[in-house]
């Protein structure tokens, strides 16, 4: 622990303790009654700007204390102190400035609400109730404190008092989803599914993009015997909650910090779905470390999600420069590029990425991908096999290398490679479209009765309009050339009413061949939507890591 | 049969195991273990449960990370151990991995260099159970054959080969080891023909016969692509640098190794599916979670979702976690789960899964309604809040107080620095307290205060948590492992007499624990209790096979046993003796390989 202002410090706490008494603390903790050791956070290891950010905090803080100043000013002056030390998860030393800030400053919530914050992650989850309830009597329309103070009785299994917290925050903001969604979650925990539910989808009917409400919306479902509901929801669930509007904490997170630290906020936002916020603690990381390759990749990726790609690039670029060994940045870089139609660059940035990280396996994935739209066909069967050979489970890999191989016209390995696939993962719809198309397709259809057994349980499960095509393929294969040409109609038909003019084209060519009694040549005749498989989809850009751990 | 007991009133004797023959019979029950007096004073409840124990007894080990400055990510992550009979002398002998050195910086340089003239490499400790009941360990590390300086993660034992002996498997921080026992409590490097030398991470792994052929596969949970080469450095929330988590790796498939039969093995993780989904794993656990007579496998992985791998008794799996409740909190969140207990901690006959983690995040408790689907219960259990200030690791369940419950037993340490203890000036500030919970009986917990504990202090950096009744008195004892520190031996406090029983079973040929095996207790009251034979559960650790049940609540009426079988088979085991451990070898199943 940094010892170099430690005499100025017993000065101030004695001065700080003998203003105490005359306070009002109406219920709050009791006030500093000696000269211990505030808990300086330790300075050792931190990055410039932090140190300089913390030592100017404890100046001041210092400075007001040793002004003599009014218990308001002082409490103030420690809460605005805690707030620097809960945004460095300092909690130790923002917990003991916002019990010194709550004492001295006895009217505000800020402090209280606050404090419960540091406390509700640590071991004094009780410590958090009180705290939260010590705002609310200073503040009873404090939306967020009821909220919080719902989820930490919630925690300690405390149903009843957590529902009436979240009441009456609903009764507060009718419109304050994280009211409902606790609600629904207190009703989940008493297995009242039905009004668990209930409240979920209200939850996220006022917040859509709250993904954190929908597993549990999904254990609703499953508690109400609805399975596959169950699973949709789960499917999509995240950490992006809509808790109320909350400039307490809004406090704490525009706190200034160095870089490090915003690529660490920037990077946990990230994760948690929130592009936006993770974006402007990008922005600031970056003016502090423009040359740092991550903080420039980061900052790049999240302008792409928040759909400003064109403005990525130059920090992709820069990153890739910066450390021309990262993977990642030449990875970004090749997606910009596919993205853009520039598939030969986009190529060369795959072969890149791989070469810096053997293991990047969705690099040659999107590699395949683009060579496939090259029409270099062998390279992209080769750059799908390297996926296959380090994630055998990506069947998605090995559907991109059957098609390389069917368009190179090598039938056999392509339905040996389809097979495989098959195997691993029966249900695919990917996999089974494209093994029904070449097992009739072609020259010679070596299994049309396989394909229509194929094609006909896809249009069971889906009737979309590959599936149908597919099966009229089938139908076509199997000589059943009344009902090809029937079901050929219908898929053309709902081609040209969506509009799709190059589906089209080859739908009418297909047609033609069916009335003629002929079979279809090919089962890709077009590089489209409609006709390629709809899971090729190239991988988006990735942040330097998924979650808070840094660079 | 029986054999002679002394009569020490703490350190009770403990029956020997006879060289196990190849029985194909069930061969009743027969007594190895006796017990003499409880201590003076003891009831069911009375405290402390646990003894601290280790040089005195010959067993001193401290871990070395070979840290160096550099936090490099694999320092943060062992020890793990064993306890098994590795001589075949009917005691268990307790192996524990070790670190090395970590980029070059000797040993003797790094930040905690070993104590002085401490051997090097996995140690292996004999244990000399006399037949007085006096326990005694000895270091056998280099003459059994383990010289070789790994950096050593966890373990698991079985009887890879079938010939009578547990052989072990060592997971590392490089490529891993198959050592096969030559019978004698000495072993020899079977890796190079065993095609388990894997080079990534791996960290937990579990004997399995997974394609119901009568010898044992093995499954291996993978970490993260992290290797020396590509480490990088992570910071704390105030910038300082600091340990890497998961995130900032890729996470990896684990592995299934098929035996051939012969004790080499081939990978099965693709045709079994279990190589089609990444996690960060860290712990592992067996059992027969929706009841169907085959085990399944329980992945506790690190920030990713948890693995549930329904075992489909074709030879594939399906990992069904997410619809079944156990792969995400019930907030939908992916914990960092690190150690892994499975437990009817509820006593309603199922298994339930409780799973140890971060600071900041709780333990957590998923109850099962009998067909493999569960509801997370840590918040009503009572064990939720409690375990938010610390990490998590190994975690045993134990009777503690022969009240027939099962308890918990959890080693924390943090991974990242601590703010107060920093601020101490405390030079390893990851120390925590180890904590004990005991059971209601329903499946509520309460903590037992440390001043009821003595044991659960000093704080240190728990990871590895091995549970056995090393000394055969019929209480479970602990070893508690510790990163960058020595290891702690808790041994029970021996119960009265009356108030415990215990059981091996084993399979017919007697070499191998009969995992997933259950032992259910009736009693005069009308009460039962049930425990289910596993080895793999903990964090990095494998434990003793046998049952032991708590009596104390069971009122002196006679009681009666029955092993139930996973391939359904129940057998009577009569009126049951207690204060004793019962062996039973029940005959084998004639069905075809699954």
């Amino acid at each position: 622990m940094s010892q170099d202002r430690a005499p100025s410090l017993l000065l101030v706490l004695w001065i700080v303790s003998a203003l105490l008494p005359g306070c009002d603390t109406d219920g709050s903790p009791p006030p500093p009654t000696e000269a211990a050791a505030f808990p300086w956070p330790e300075l050792d290891g931190v990055e410039a700007d932090v140190r300089e950010h913390l030592i100017e905090t404890r100046a001041t803080l210092e400075s007001a204390l040793s002004a003599e100043a009014d218990s308001l000013s002082l409490g103030q002056a420690f809460g605005e102190a805690g707030i620097v030390y809960h945004g460095y998860a300092l909690r130790m030393a923002a917990r003991s400035a916002y019990s010194r800030a709550e004492a001295l400053d006895p009217r505000s919530a800020r402090w209280p609400y606050l404090r419960g914050h540091t406390l509700r992650v640590g071991e004094d989850v009780q410590g958090a109730v009180e705290a939260f309830r010590s705002a609310l009597d200073r503040d009873a329309g404090l939306v967020a404190a009821w909220i919080a103070l719902g989820e930490v009785l919630f925690d300690l299994d405390r149903t009843e008092e957590a529902e009436a917290a979240f009441l009456r925050a609903r009764e507060l903001s009718p419109g304050t989803a994280a009211a409902h969604a606790g609600l629904g979650r207190v009703r989940l925990e008493r297995r009242d599914h039905a009004a668990a539910a209930r409240s979920l989808e209200e939850a996220l009917r006022l917040a859509p993009q709250a993904s954190a409400y929908r597993y549990p919306l999904g254990l609703a479902y499953r508690g109400l015997g609805d399975d596959e509901r169950a699973i949709a929801e789960m499917e999509q669930r995240g950490m992006l909650a809509a808790p109320p509007e909350d400039p307490h904490l809004q406090r704490v997170r525009e706190a200034p910090a160095g870089w490090r630290v915003h690529l660490r906020r920037g990077t946990s936002l990230f994760t948690e779905g929130r592009f936006d916020f993770a974006l402007e603690e990008f922005e600031q990381a970056v003016i502090s470390a423009p040359d740092v390759a991550t903080v420039r990749l980061n900052l790049g990726t999240a302008l792409v999600r928040v759909g400003r790609a064109g403005e990525a690039l130059p920090h992709f670029e820069a990153a890739a420069q910066l450390d021309p060994g990262a993977a990642l940045p030449w990875f970004n870089l090749g997606v910009l590029a596919g993205r853009a139609g520039q598939d030969l660059r986009a190529v060369e940035y795959y072969r890149r990425a791989v070469e810096c990280d053997p293991g990047l396996h969705d690099a040659d994935f999107n590699r395949g991908n683009a060579l496939r739209r090259l029409g270099r066909f062998r390279e992209a069967a080769e750059a799908y096999e390297g996926v296959v050979r380090q994630a055998p489970q990506r069947t998605e890999a090995r559907l991109g290398q059957a098609l390389a191989l069917a368009r190179e016209g090598e039938d056999p390995a392509a339905r040996r490679v389809l097979e495989a696939a098959l195997a691993l993962d029966a249900e695919d719809p990917g996999v089974r479209n494209a093994l029904a198309r070449l097992l009739c397709t072609g020259a010679s259809p070596v299994d049309a009765p396989r394909a229509f057994e194929l094609a006909r349980s896809l249009v069971e499960e889906e009737s979309s309009l590959e599936h149908v095509e597919t099966c009229a393929m089938a139908y076509a294969a199997l000589g059943q050339r009344e009902l090809a040409v029937e079901l050929q109609e219908k898929a053309l038909a709902a081609a040209r009413g969506a509009g799709l003019d190059l589906e089209v084209r080859v739908l009418e060519e297909n047609l033609a061949r069916y009335a003629r009694g002929e079979t279809a040549e090919r089962g890709w005749t077009v590089e489209s939507p409609v006709l390629s498989p709809p899971s090729l989809r190239s991988h988006s850009p990735a942040p330097a890591e998924a979650a808070g751990d840094g660079e | 049969m029986p054999r002679p007991c002394g009569d020490s009133a703490h350190d009770l004797p403990c029956g020997r195991h006879p060289r196990l023959p190849a029985l194909l019979m069930l061969l009743a029950l027969m007594p190895l273990a006796c017990s003499g007096e409880g201590a003076p004073g003891e009831g069911s409840s009375g405290l402390p449960a646990f003894r601290p124990a280790g040089a005195e007894l010959g067993f001193s080990f401290t871990h070395v990370n070979g840290m160096s400055g550099e936090r490099y990510f694999c320092e943060m992550v062992g020890p793990g151990g064993a306890l098994f009979d590795a001589d075949g002398d009917g005691d268990l002998d307790l192996f524990i991995t070790q670190g090395s050195s970590l980029g070059g910086v000797p040993l003797a340089e790094s930040t905690f260099p070993p104590p002085a003239a401490a051997p090097a490499g996995d140690r292996l400790f004999l244990n000399l159970l006399s037949e007085t009941g006096e326990l005694r360990f000895e270091d056998r590390s280099r003459a059994a054959g383990f010289a070789i300086e790994d950096y050593g993660m966890g373990c698991t034992v079985g009887d890879v080969d079938g010939d009578g002996d547990l052989d072990l498997f060592v997971t590392n921080f490089g490529p891993d080891r198959l050592y096969l026992n030559r019978g004698d409590g000495t072993f020899e490097d079977g890796t190079g023909a065993s095609g388990l030398g894997d080079a990534r991470w791996t960290t937990s792994a579990a004997f399995i016969d997974v394609e119901g052929d009568g010898d044992l596969d093995l499954y291996v949970c993978s970490y993260v692509d992290y290797t020396l080469e590509n480490h990088k450095p992570c910071y704390s929330e105030t910038s300082a640098v600091d340990y890497c988590g998961p995130s900032s790796y890729r996470p990896l498939p684990d592995r299934l190794y098929l035996n051939r039969g012969d004790g080499t093995f081939e990978d099965g993780s693709e045709a079994s599916r279990i190589g089609s989904e990444v996690g960060a794993g860290l712990g592992l656990a067996t059992a027969d979670f929706d009841g169907d007579g085959l085990l399944d496998i329980y992945v506790a992985n690190d920030g990713t979702p948890n693995h549930l791998w329904r075992n489909r008794g074709d030879g594939t799996f399906e990992n069904t976690g997410l619809l079944a409740g156990c792969a995400y909190n019930r907030d939908g969140r992916a914990e960092a789960s690190m150690g892994v207990e499975v437990a009817d901690f509820d006593a309603d006959g199922d298994p339930d899964i409780f799973l140890t983690h971060l600071t900041d995040e709780t333990n957590t408790l998923y109850s099962n309604d009998g067909r493999g689907t569960f509801e997370d219960l840590s918040a009503r259990s009572g064990l939720g809040v409690p375990s938010r200030a610390y990490t998590g690791f190994g975690t045993a369940t134990l009777d503690f107080d022969q009240d027939g419950d099962l308890d918990l037993f959890i080693a924390n340490g943090a991974v990242k620095t601590v703010e107060e203890l920093a601020a101490r000036g405390d030079p390893y500030p990851l120390h925590q307290p180890d904590q004990l919970f005991r059971n209601d009986g329903g499946g509520a917990f309460e903590e037992v205060p440390p001043e009821e504990a003595p044991f659960l202090l000093p704080p240190a950096v728990g990871r590895g948590l091995i549970a056995g009744d090393i000394d055969g008195d019929g209480a479970c004892d602990l070893v508690v492992l510790n990163n960058s520190q020595p290891a702690r031996l808790l041994l029970g406090r021996p119960p009265a007499p009356d108030s415990w029983v215990g059981f091996d079973v084993r399979s017919a040929a007697g070499g191998a624990p009969l995992l997933g095996a259950k032992v259910r207790l009736r009693f005069s009251s009308g009460g039962t209790l049930e425990r289910r034979v596993r080895v793999a559960a903990s964090y990095l650790c494998a434990n003793d096979p046998r049952l032991l049940f708590g009596l104390a609540n069971a009122g002196p009426g006679p009681i009666t046993g029955e092993l139930i079988l996973s391939d359904g088979r129940r057998i009577a085991l009569g009126t049951i003796e207690r204060g004793r451990y019962h062996t039973i070898l029940p005959p084998p199943a004639s069905r075809s390989p699954r």
